[in-house]
């Protein structure tokens, strides 16, 4: 036998009755990560998005003092809305009161994320996701 | 692009056309260049010694190193060869890491000798690669197989085992060797019959 011969059986691929299932596979494992890595990518964007975000909002002379005072104008306003009218005010205070604590609840989130505690934990988080994407990246290398 | 192209269409272009339209974000290309070399590189790993379902997770896993790295394909070779170079990097990393005294000169095949002759009757081959290869000490066997299969020089076949290349081209003549023994055996005894 000469090299050539060699050749020829060593670039003669075997038969297998699983080729389809094995093709399957393949393509399975394309998709499932490319969209991990999309999700990924989206992930650390959504993160970085909504930190960016939240530092651009601010409520001028926004305190706990402030946010007092606000209540107490709102309780006035709604006694001087019942006096007046004196209809549907049931329905009138409990939407006042919800549209409140709303407002309230949604400043005491905006002072979480201007928080140094919101900006670690998002950093971190973002940072995690690009160790794992240059770990899989490394992982690949050809 | 993906329904532009169909199924039918695919198989009748290139490896080259495939790969380009493939980099144009044609996932179905890329299955079409998996369908037509599966089985190559699936064989290529299994006669390099890997065992049937690590060869298959490795062959999967070169396929989407591949995808997500065709771009750096340069086209100096055949597709397959890149493909097949891909899979060997990743089963020599596997075996540096599991089979510290793999590259041993004193290691035994991996597998007991199989009666080459009853192998070869019943698959109907004329010659039985594998089962001469499954004689072979493991160094001989994946250096032969890089040799010949992975289309690599002596010196890279040296290069990407860590063998020394003295060692590498004693060790492919060995085996060349023992297959010619192997397989002329089986080729006189055809001539007897």
């Amino acid at each position: 036998m000469k090299d050539d011969d060699f050749h020829a059986l060593f670039n003669a691929p075997q038969r297998f009755a699983d080729e389809a299932v094995f093709h399957d596979r393949v393509m399975r494992s394309l998709n499932t990560k490319t969209w991990l890595r999309q999700g990924l990518i989206a992930l650390s964007g959504i993160i970085g998005g909504l930190y960016a975000l939240m530092q651009f909002v601010r409520l001028p002379g926004w305190t706990p003092a402030a946010e007092a005072e606000v209540r107490a104008v709102a309780t006035r306003t709604d006694s001087g809305f019942e006096a007046g009218l004196g209809v549907g005010r049931d329905l009138l205070e409990s939407a006042a009161h919800s549209l409140a604590n709303g407002l309230s609840r949604s400043t005491e989130y905006l002072t979480l994320m201007q928080s140094p505690l919101f900006f670690w934990v998002s950093f971190s988080l973002c940072m995690a996701i690009v160790g794992l994407y240059l770990v899989n990246a490394r992982e690949d290398a050809l | 692009m993906s329904d532009i192209l169909s199924s039918s269409s695919l198989k009748h272009l290139s490896d080259h056309d495939l790969i380009a339209q493939a980099l144009l974000g044609a996932s179905a290309a890329f299955g079409e260049l998996a369908r037509r070399h599966g089985s190559s590189l699936r064989t290529h790993l299994r006669r390099m010694g890997a065992q049937g379902p690590d060869a298959d997770d490795m062959a999967q896993e070169a396929f989407v190193a591949a995808f997500e790295r065709l771009s750096e394909y340069r086209a100096d070779g055949p597709f397959v060869n890149w493909l097949k170079m891909i899979a060997s990097r990743r089963y020599l990393r596997k075996l540096r890491k599991t089979q510290k005294y793999l590259f041993v000169d004193d290691m035994q095949a991996f597998e007991p000798a199989p009666d080459i002759h009853e192998h070869r009757a019943s698959e109907g081959r004329t010659y039985d690669l594998d089962g001469a290869l499954s004689q072979l000490k493991p160094t001989e066997r994946l250096c032969v197989t890089l040799n010949f299969s992975g289309g690599l020089s002596h010196q890279e076949v040296a290069t990407e085992t860590g063998l020394p290349l003295g060692t590498v081209k004693s060790h492919i003549k060995r085996a060349l060797a023992s297959l010619k023994s192997s397989l002329g055996a089986v080729g006189n005894d055809r001539a007897a019959i």
